[in-house]
């Protein structure tokens, strides 16, 4: 169900399908991972979309990595400017 | 080039890495909109970046949007700016040749602290799940 979230949002609907399960069922699961803040819910038109929150999962050493990238980076353009 | 991570009180986290380029070099990479996506990862568009004091933020990135508020810019010393659920005060102090980025991250509470502080690359995915798994188990209970 997450890896479909990862892909993009989705209706409640699409999310219950695959899994077999009830409307009712995905909806009480969605409002416990809304509540942990790990999803967020819309209405869209009459059905209900679901996101992944982005970054819920990021973490200090995906941050370390993002900066070995800007060091890189700064080496790159040094000079340039 | 040695980075630091430090818990210097129950709120924050701080990183500390110094890089080998003046100052002036340094912060204009960091608030560059064109080499954002360079270090942000492929496929990352940056729809906005207006670096101003109330200035916005906003980029598409593989794993989602990023999108936060500047609240303090005074070029090229300091950026005080929202993070997602976070606050980030980055410092660049100039030694010269090179610069000295001290980055503090400032979060509600400290349980948020510590998520961020435990997750590791994997892990950290791995961690998710084992909190999605805690979750589904309560509906259970």
């Amino acid at each position: 169900m997450l890896e479909r979230l990862g892909a993009g949002s989705a209706a409640i609907s699409e999310l219950a399908e695959p899994f077999g399960m009830s409307l009712t069922g995905m909806k009480k699961h969605i409002r416990l991972l809304e509540e942990a803040n790990l999803v967020t819910t819309e209405k869209v038109g009459r059905a209900r979309r679901c996101t992944l929150v982005p970054y819920a999962f990021e973490g200090i050493n995906t941050w370390l990595q993002r900066l070995d990238r800007f060091a890189q980076v700064v080496q790159r353009t040094k000079g340039a400017r | 080039m040695s980075t630091t991570v430090t818990t210097p009180n129950e709120l924050e986290i701080r990183v500390e890495r110094t890089f080998d380029a003046p100052r002036t070099h340094v912060y204009s990479v960091w608030t560059d909109p064109k080499l954002i996506p360079e270090w942000w990862g492929e496929g990352t568009t940056v729809e906005e970046m207006d670096v101003r004091p109330g200035g916005t933020y906003r980029f598409r990135t593989a794993h989602g949007v990023v999108e936060g508020e500047f609240r303090e810019v005074e070029p090229p010393a300091r950026l005080v700016q929202t993070f997602m659920n976070h606050l980030q005060t980055l410092e660049f102090e100039d030694l010269g040749e090179q610069t000295k980025l001290t980055q503090t991250m400032r979060f509600e509470t400290t349980e948020q602290r510590d998520t961020s502080m435990q997750y590791g690359v994997e892990k950290g995915a791995k961690a998710g799940f084992e909190r999605i798994d805690a979750v589904l188990e309560k509906i259970a209970a």
